[in-house]
């Protein structure tokens, strides 16, 4: 890279070739107003709001757009652009309806969440000095998570470089011109109805007031919120976020790695922006204990510890069960299993600890998302990637608009992925490793084949993936099997999954620890295997309390610190966003309170954390 | 929405395996099937996007962009009024007007029986006849509301 000398302001500033002025010149402190531009995308030079003069040109240039040249001398600030960018502010707040005081997004210039009037305040518009453009565009609601006011929109285009760009789905572009120009989904659908994904990555890039949350509207102002900085631990992706909180509830939740050149580009899923926030199960509140007549009465939380302690005395260690959701933080999973052990309880096991044993016993090379990212053939068997794993279905996207990428789909059900592939095969659920033979040439002869095997559902049923592994393992062919929860990857690290439950037969105690996952997830097979009784804890109202007979309140992932093993292998310790009821604990302050009324001694998790 | 048959959407299909994939093969495409079926409807766009493997909304995008792509079919005769400033000056708003009161249909659009599409230009060139309006091929110059229904009835076999 060479270097370019220039003067912004009169100041020597050095800059790389290939730099715009825009970056040179904040690179060297000076601030330039702008509104279509963002860090993380493509410069578009459509608002003309960052317009300055450089020295030799009649015109004023966008300095977004105008790369530095050696000797160019920019002013950033005369009269002449400032008059400029006022004249252009006002043109673009009369356009449409820029009627501040009636917007969601709208407050004074500290506390606004609106770039447009924040930079309208900066350029001091107090009044509209052109006649107002009263033509009604449509409002689309169709989208399940946002809305789209196009009476606010002013075209700024930010929305549709980051789904091309970032999200790389491209449901957005331009239509129409001039003034009944609108920002249109696929062939103009309501959004609604169209190929969006719902990740809501054009809601957080729009600068006005055209795209906002239907969870977050009108629950008041960002800079009102309590800010937290943390990640997403659904998934296993473990996309970092920035979380708006205020009295205790979700505001919003944004993708903070935009600008920040990550390789996700700074984007979340549905189930990441807005899961949290159309959370629609109840809380377990209080602790419940079952009487004698078997109806569910409140209790104290130190009557609900006794029960479990009595419980848990009563049976024979090998008469007692664990079974634990893998979605919770290894510090808690870590604990259970050194509290089981303490017990002396021997079979305990996650809810996805049958995937674990399906696919320890082969030995194929592991992709990575660079690998899917360079691949020429991408095979995704299994279930729905974009509902379950939103962000690593981009870097497939992107292999395949960007790169050429081919990919096949090999799923029982239709997915809003399958229009990026020429190839999708409908197969019966179960029977998706019937079809590998089919492939076994065509990925033979790809130079970087990459198999993905996606679903909860899929990766249990071992005679679907059985086939499909074992033709990656002796074709050296690179499969990455997508983990059904946040931290499956740490729960089978620690060994809770190795055992195999072979003794549950003669269990006499279940103890669940569910954290936050509910019965589609937990075996509803255990209720008839005969348990004398169940203890429960949880974070929400599930149809498998019916079963138990000491109901505990959990945290929920929200409320609960600790420590995530990310698909990528990273490590991650998690933030907590919220606070949780005084009665609700984690599973091993739970865990703990118990293992000192048992008088287990200390259980030590330090070493197995820093293991992961 | 009205189904394009089979043998127009293999037309399309036809016409499409003559261009490259990409969306510099876009405008050339979409005009060459214009011209081949009329108008460019929905599942044309979808059939465009998918052959030539760009998204469905870049399409569209250029569809609504040049007034010269259609996504409606045209009628058996397109009545072209003439909005240029000559033409705008002499008249030609209220013989616009006329046309769509008489045909029972705005600007852009076609009458249900699928005869006449009404549109409008900027300037034929020929500002000596304003206001001009053109069916097809035949000129109209001097055009007034009240000869409207006169020249639609020479079509209206």
């Amino acid at each position: 890279m060479r270097e370019v000398k220039l003067k912004i302001d009169g100041k020597e500033v050095i800059a790389t070739e290939g730099m715009t002025i825009l970056e040179a010149a904040r690179k060297a402190g000076f601030e330039i107003p702008t509104l279509c531009y963002h860090d993380g995308l493509s410069a578009h030079g459509g608002c003309r709001l960052c317009v300055v003069e450089v020295k030799g040109s009649p015109r004023l240039l966008t300095s977004c757009t105008t790369p530095v040249t050696n000797g160019m001398e920019v002013s950033i600030n005369t009269d002449r652009v400032k008059e400029a960018r006022k004249f252009v502010m006002n043109l673009i707040m009369t356009e449409r309806n820029h009627f501040c005081m009636f917007c969601e997004k709208s407050g004074r210039y500290e506390e606004t969440d609106c770039e447009l009037q924040k930079r309208a305040y900066e350029v001091q518009i107090e009044h509209f000095p052109f006649p107002v453009y009263v033509n009604k565009y449509p409002i689309d609601t169709t989208s399940p998570v946002m809305v789209m006011d196009h009476n606010r929109c002013i075209l700024c285009g930010r929305c549709v470089r980051v789904c091309s760009e970032v999200v790389a789905n491209s449901t957005l572009d331009f239509s129409f011109r001039g003034s009944k120009a609108l920002i249109a989904s696929d062939t103009g659908l309501n959004r609604g109805e169209s190929s969006c994904i719902s990740c809501g990555a054009c809601m957080q890039v729009c600068p006005a007031g055209a795209l906002f949350s239907k969870f977050g509207g009108y629950k008041g102002k960002k800079s009102l919120c309590e800010k937290i900085e943390t990640f997403c631990p659904i998934c296993g992706v473990g996309c970092e976020t920035t979380n708006y909180v205020r009295y205790n509830n979700i505001v919003e939740i944004e993708g903070s790695g935009l600008a920040k050149g990550n390789l996700d580009g700074g984007q979340l899923c549905e189930k990441g922006r807005y899961g949290p926030l159309m959370e629609t199960r109840n809380r377990i509140s209080l602790p419940l204990l079952r009487d004698s007549r078997g109806r569910f009465v409140e209790s104290s939380y130190q009557e609900a510890i006794n029960k479990s302690i009595q419980l848990l005395k009563a049976y024979s260690p090998d008469k007692i069960v664990f079974r634990v959701s893998s979605f919770l933080p290894a510090e808690d999973l870590a604990y259970i299993k050194g509290f089981a052990l303490k017990l002396g309880v021997k079979d305990i096991d996650t809810f996805d600890g049958e995937i674990y044993r399906n696919l320890i016993s082969f030995d194929y090379p592991k992709a990575n998302y660079e690998d899917i990212l360079n691949s020429d053939l991408i095979i995704l068997v299994g279930g729905d990637i974009v509902k379950e794993h939103g962000v690593v279905g981009s870097y497939i996207r992107r292999a395949v608009r960007n790169k050429g990428a081919e990919l096949i789909i090999i799923s029982p059900a239709e997915s809003k992925m399958d229009r990026f592939s020429k190839e999708v095969r409908r197969v019966a659920e179960g029977s998706e490793g019937s079809v590998v033979k089919e492939y076994e040439e065509k990925i033979r002869k790809a130079s970087n084949p990459v198999i993905i095997l996606e679903g909860a559902y899929l990766l249990k049923n071992r005679e679907a993936i059985e086939s499909w592994l074992k033709f990656a393992e002796a074709s050296k062919v690179k499969t990455l099997p997508l983990p059904p929860t946040g931290n499956s990857l740490a729960a089978w690290k620690l060994g809770i999954s190795s055992k195999s439950n072979e003794n549950t037969e003669s269990g006499k105690l279940l103890f669940l620890i569910l954290g936050d996952i509910d019965s589609s997830y937990s075996p509803a097979s255990l209720a008839e295997l005969g348990f004398e009784a169940i203890i429960l804890h949880g974070a929400y109202i599930d149809p498998m309390m019916k079963l138990a007979d000491v109901v505990l309140p959990g945290k929920s992932w929200l409320e609960n610190e600790g420590t995530y093993k990310l698909i990528s292998g990273e490590v991650k310790k998690f933030t907590p966003i919220l606070r949780a009821e005084k009665d609700a604990k984690s599973p091993r302050e739970l865990l703990s309170e118990l293992a000192d009324a048992l008088r287990l001694g200390k259980i030590d998790i330090d070493s197995l954390i820093t293991s992961l | 929405m009205v189904k394009l048959s089979k043998e127009k959407l293999d037309k399309v299909e036809t016409i499409l395996d003559r261009f490259p994939k990409g969306q510099s093969s876009l405008i050339g495409a979409l005009h060459a099937i214009q011209l081949e079926i009329g108008y460019l409807p929905e599942e044309v766009q979808k059939l465009v996007a998918e052959k030539l493997e760009i998204p469905e909304s870049t399409v569209y995008g250029v569809v609504t962009f040049y007034n010269f792509f259609r996504k409606e079919p045209v009628g058996k005769y397109i009545i072209t009024a003439c909005q240029g400033t000559a033409c705008h000056v002499r008249g030609a708003g209220s013989v616009i007007e006329a046309f769509e009161k008489t045909l029972g249909i705005k600007v852009g659009h076609t009458t249900p029986d699928g005869k006449f599409t009404l549109d409008i230009a900027r300037c034929f060139g020929a500002c000596g006849l304003a206001p001009v309006v053109m069916v097809n091929n035949d000129i109209y110059g001097r055009m007034s509301p009240k000869k409207v229904e006169e020249v639609i009835a020479k079509y209206r076999d």
